[in-house]
């Protein structure tokens, strides 16, 4: 919401800057805004356009003489309603406008123009650019513009939370100001007329818990015109754009009071009668702004009875919306129910300035004031008559429960105690009736506009907002209990995270959200949003891939030939609608690519491979878990050749080089990158306790086979073998070197020497204990596996 | 003089004279002096020749003992010199050999030091999911379904009633039901906003919640544990301010701004505020009984603010240029 400061000073006195007064409407809980609106503009002064002639060489544009009371100055001006005789606002040469825009002098085509007649918005008081700003007849030539005219412009823009529909208006604000402030708060102005015991219309609603208010009143005579100025332009210093005396003046009464009021031309309606009811299926209707909506139960309606003539508290119909023509009007003040208005408007995706009061809660008996000074303003500013031709039907509660505050409960609550005198005078400032039952109780009957305030904890809320929240004191000593929980269950992630920047891995965060074709890669539960953003981000992500191809795709047309990129976040899937159905699971999965080693004055390129991820691996897991975990082949498109992780029937995980499929359907350029794919949870069951044995000194005995194999066969049976056979003293065993040569080992042969080391726990070993388990090492190989012993 | 006796008073010259250089220089000239091949003990290998057939043999074993002996000396010295003045350059304006070096994310780190500052006061962490239903995202919160405060979070909705979750307070609601008060947790994680992509907003983004149960926990202490989080995060001398604000789950509400330098401008970190009784009802906690306070805030907020980030896109685009400042 808009507000004008300028309006504001009706009802109470402000001293601040605009920048002063958005402080403090922050600090009461109406959390504001201003701009620097004129404090930019420099040396715009009162002007009067002398004479407008043609501009020699463009139709568009005339040559204007415009004096400053003193001098008369050539500007060429572009605007249509530029004319003799009009007082403006003119930007001199060397004047600024706002956003720093300096005037100097220039030629507009061909003629010599000193500075700038301006339109409103040029000197940020609307967003009216159609023509120059005129200015009323009594500015003085010469003067200062902001001083003389703009002042009463100035606004500040109010973020109002739902809780709070008492605000939501010019006297709410300043009600707020004068209680925290302690300013007189000057009273609404209206006054009631006598109205006759039977109108000539009638009013019925159907379900009065929709509508448990509708006073409406039948004004004679009406001429339609401009509103006078003042009028207008508060409605342009509150964002309104004015239409004519009627419309300006509901909205007037809305953005004073926060009441909404409809005008309807009676004369269009075919009845004497309102009927409030809900709109029927297939019922629709065309609104004010000549838009059509299909209606259903959800939409509360005025009717004539028959056919809809606005949707209630949220915009009118425009069969019977008023015009130029118009001569006889029906005013509507109404108090709807919440729920109501705010499904209708949900319903029909139509917010109003109207709807967004009703919907956070109206004044059930703001509706009647707000309607007196809808007929004062109309007998006074558009001829009308009001003979008394009036109903009010009225089913409101009048009585608010009271609520019981304890001095106790504040004390307990804010970790301060307020004093008596400060919360009468702050709750009977913001309406409350307040009874002083004992010294340390007080019962509270909340006002008709703070739907918001039903129990003790809202009104403590209140004495907090008027004490400001600064003013309450700090309590920093450290109360309550200790815990022994866990203090961060996925602290075990921290170590993953260390290694992998040690290795060189960036950690990347990436969307959720993908489409469709790229979720369903990984899997064919991925979850659908029923209200996607778009389709490129309809689908929760069923793999961290796609995000690190993509981020990689980024990185390597930005010039990057080398990169390590991990993410650790979560995947979901469904296996049903249920919410029991959609499973989620962290997952850790990392890409590499280009090379593991640059070119460099040490060294020779080297390219990232399987081995490299097969090392990482090693690392990021660490020795213990990795000698658990066996890798067989895994067969998926997703790997050109990939492997699976695996700790028994566990399935950890996988990795491999990523296919060339994957990075055609992703559209990415590059062709090769392994990559590694966690669940991590799992790693936890791997017990994280660290266990100390001592530190065995007793010497190592080492011994080399050098065996001759396929090329085509694993080192790994032999591998095997070695483990089963080395005994209990075998402490490390690993291929050391690979040799293959056509001339001296033969085609399609490879020459591996394993290494194999020994170390007892209690004694120095000897080569007699040694011997016999290489001896049936080398026997098996060469009996079960085809190897020969080369010597 | 026996040649027994001149190898011992070369030896002795010898070492009286190796005593008293220090560099290669004086260890050149003393080999010269006594290996050179007019050198000391060059000269004594001649005069072998008239020794006896018996004491050839004897003296022979001496003198090459003593030839071994210098040459050691003279050697060591040498090598040692050597790493000082060398005719072999180390080129120290040579690029050292690579090892690449990566970073976890600022978001992380962001996450991690916020977790450090809380723990530090007696916060456990505790996570939860991020698809609910919207009992606990919304319901459960005091959020009804046709409230105005439904529309402070745009919602993606998986179906009817289940949801992507608006903010991390509905680990709150978990926790209350699996847990006895009194209690103390931040919750960090992800969550969704169903609003378009600009450099100011993003369909997704982190936060850390926080809440504290027990039986007399007030808005003062509130008021303590955030602004010590706001002076271990932003520095002991930042501005800060308190503001009334609304969310259903709070109340009294509260939002803190800190004064941004850069932009000269309030900025909000944070909302928070006393624990509504309705939540409480909710889990079935007695409100007359327990109290709590609870806040949540972005973590891209703070690190955008921190470090002066302008775009929130960059926090998820994966390119090294960013990631590697961090």
């Amino acid at each position: 919401m808009i507000i004008s400061i300028d309006w504001l000073k009706d009802f109470i006195n402000i001293e601040e800057t605009p920048e002063e007064l958005s402080n403090m409407l922050s600090s009461l809980g109406l959390e504001a805004e201003c701009d620097n609106q004129f404090g930019d503009i420099k040396d715009v002064v009162i002007g009067e356009v002398i004479s407008v002639s043609d501009h020699p060489n463009a139709d568009r544009l005339n040559v204007c003489m415009v004096s400053d009371g003193q001098k008369e100055f050539q500007v060429v001006c572009g605007a249509p309603n530029v004319a003799e005789g009009q007082i403006i606002a003119y930007a001199k040469v060397g004047s600024i406008l706002p956003g720093g825009f300096n005037l100097e002098q220039i030629k507009l085509r061909g003629v010599e123009s000193n500075g700038m007649i301006c339109s409103s918005r040029e000197l940020n008081i609307s967003d009216e650019h159609d023509g120059i700003l005129v200015l009323p007849e009594s500015c003085t030539l010469g003067a200062n513009f902001v001083d003389e005219y703009a002042n009463k412009f100035l606004k500040i823009e109010l973020d109002i939370t739902p809780n709070r529909p008492d605000a939501f208006s010019h006297f709410g604000v300043a009600r707020d100001i004068s209680v925290f402030k302690k300013r007189t708060l000057n009273p609404l102005t209206f006054e009631a007329k006598n109205t006759n015991n039977a109108s000539t219309f009638n009013i019925s609603i159907s379900n009065q818990n929709d509508c448990p208010r509708y006073i409406g009143a039948i004004v004679k005579d009406v001429k339609v015109g401009p509103s006078p100025t003042w009028i207008q332009d508060r409605l342009i210093a509150a964002g309104q754009r004015p239409i004519n005396n009627l419309v300006d003046i509901s909205n007037y009464v809305l953005m004073e009071m926060g009441q909404p009021t409809h005008i309807f031309d009676w004369d269009k309606v075919s009845s004497d009668e309102i009927l409030v009811r809900r709109a029927n299926k297939n019922e629709s209707i065309t609104t004010l702004d000549q838009d059509s909506y299909k209606l259903s139960e959800s939409n509360l309606l005025i009717t004539d009875g028959d056919k809809p003539i606005a949707v209630a508290g949220v915009m009118g119909g425009f069969n019977s919306a008023v015009n130029e023509e118009t001569k006889t009007i029906f005013i509507e003040s109404a108090y709807f129910d919440p729920v109501v208005i705010r499904k209708s408007s949900k319903s029909l995706l139509l917010s109003t300035e109207a709807s967004k009061r009703y919907e956070r809660g109206a004044d059930p008996q703001g509706a009647l004031p707000a309607f007196w000074k809808i007929i004062n303003l109309i007998e006074k500013y558009t001829g009308g008559s009001f003979d008394g031709d009036f109903l009010d039907v009225n089913h409101t509660s009048l009585n608010n429960d009271s609520i019981t505050l304890r001095s106790s409960e504040i004390e307990q609550i804010l970790g301060v105690s307020l004093e008596k005198d400060f919360i009468v005078e702050v709750l009977e400032g913001l309406g409350f009736t307040v009874k002083v039952s004992n010294d340390s109780e007080f019962d509270c009957i909340p006002p008709s506009y703070r739907p918001d305030i039903a129990r003790e904890i809202d009104v403590i809320e209140e004495l907090a907002r008027m004490k400001g929240y600064d003013n309450i004191p700090t309590d920093d000593s450290l109360y309550g209990h200790f815990f022994i929980d866990e203090t961060d269950p996925q602290y075990y992630l921290q170590r993953f995270r260390d290694k992998l920047s040690g290795l060189g891995f960036f950690q990347n965060y990436s969307n959720s959200l993908q489409d469709k074709k790229t979720s369903n890669l990984f899997s064919n539960k991925s979850i659908p949003m029923l209200n996607p953003l778009s389709n490129k981000m309809a689908f929760l992500r069923t793999s961290l891939y796609p995000g690190l191809l993509k981020a990689a795709e980024l990185n390597i047309k930005n010039s990057t030939n080398s990169l390590r990129l991990y993410e650790l976040g979560n995947i979901h899937s469904q296996n049903g609608k249920k919410l029991g159905d959609m499973s989620e699971e962290i997952k850790l999965t990392g890409i590499i690519l280009g090379d593991e080693r640059i070119n460099s004055v040490h060294h020779e390129k080297e390219d990232h491979d399987i081995f490299s991820i097969k090392g990482m691996l090693k690392h990021i897991l660490g020795d213990s878990i990795f000698s658990q975990i066996g890798m067989v082949e895994f067969k998926n498109e997703l790997y050109e050749y990939g492997f699976s992780l695996d700790a028994g029937d566990m399935h950890i995980g996988t990795f491999g080089k990523i296919s060339t499929k994957l990075f055609k359907l992703l559209k990415i350029s590059f062709k090769e990158a392994f990559g590694f794919d966690i669940d991590i949870e799992k790693i936890k069951s791997f017990s994280s306790e660290k266990v100390y044995r001592s530190i065995n000194s007793l010497p190592k005995i080492s011994r080399r086979i050098n065996l001759l194999l396929k090329d085509n066969d694993s080192v790994g049976s032999i591998l095997k073998l070695i483990q089963e056979k080395g005994g209990a003293n075998l402490i490390e065993y690993h291929p050391v070197e690979i040799f293959k040569d056509k001339e001296s080992i033969g085609e399609n042969k490879k020459s591996v020497v394993f290494e194999m080391i020994f170390q007892h726990k209690e004694k120095t070993l000897e080569d007699k204990d040694v011997n016999p388990i290489i001896d049936e090492i080398i026997d098996i190989a060469q009996s079960k596996f085809n190897a020969k012993l080369r010597v | 003089m026996s040649l027994k006796d001149s190898i011992e008073s070369v030896k002795n010259d010898f070492l009286t004279e190796f005593a008293s250089i220090n560099d290669s220089t004086g260890s050149e000239s003393i080999r010269q002096k006594y290996l050179g091949r007019n050198g000391l003990v060059t000269n004594l290998f001649k005069e072998l020749g008239r020794a006896s057939n018996d004491d050839r043999p004897v003296f022979g074993h001496l003198l090459n003992q003593l030839k071994n002996e210098l040459s050691e000396k003279i050697n060591s010295i040498q090598a040692e010199d050597r790493t000082a003045s060398d005719n072999e350059l180390v080129d120290i304006a040579l690029p050292g050999k690579l090892y690449s070096s990566g970073s976890t994310h600022i978001l992380e780190q962001t996450f991690n030091d916020i977790k450090k500052i809380f723990s530090d006061i007696g916060f456990s962490i505790s996570y939860g999911p991020e698809i609910d239903d919207e009992y606990h995202n919304f319901t459960a919160l005091n959020v009804p379904e046709h409230h105005p405060a439904r529309d402070m979070q745009d919602t993606f909705f998986v179906d009817k009633d289940i949801v992507l979750r608006t903010h991390t307070s509905n680990v709150q609601i978990h926790l209350m039901e699996e847990k006895d008060p009194p209690l103390r947790f931040i919750v960090p994680g992800r969550v969704y906003r169903n609003e378009s992509i600009s450099y100011k907003s993003y369909c997704l983004f982190h936060q850390v919640e926080g809440l504290f149960v027990d039986k007399s926990v007030s808005f003062a202490q509130l008021k303590g544990c955030l602004e010590y989080f706001v002076k271990k995060m932003f520095g002991s001398d930042c501005k800060m301010r308190w503001r009334p604000s609304y969310f259903p789950f709070t109340e009294p509400s509260a939002e803190v701004d800190i004064w941004d330098e850069q932009r000269n401008q309030w900025m909000e970190i944070l909302g928070c505020g006393m624990v509504d009784p309705e939540v409480f009802n909710s889990v079935n906690y007695d409100p007359k009984i327990w109290r709590g306070y609870a806040f949540g805030m972005g973590v891209e907020r703070i690190a955008m603010l921190k470090y002066g980030i302008e775009d929130i896109r960059l926090f998820y685009g994966g390119d090294i240029r960013f990631l590697r400042q961090f």
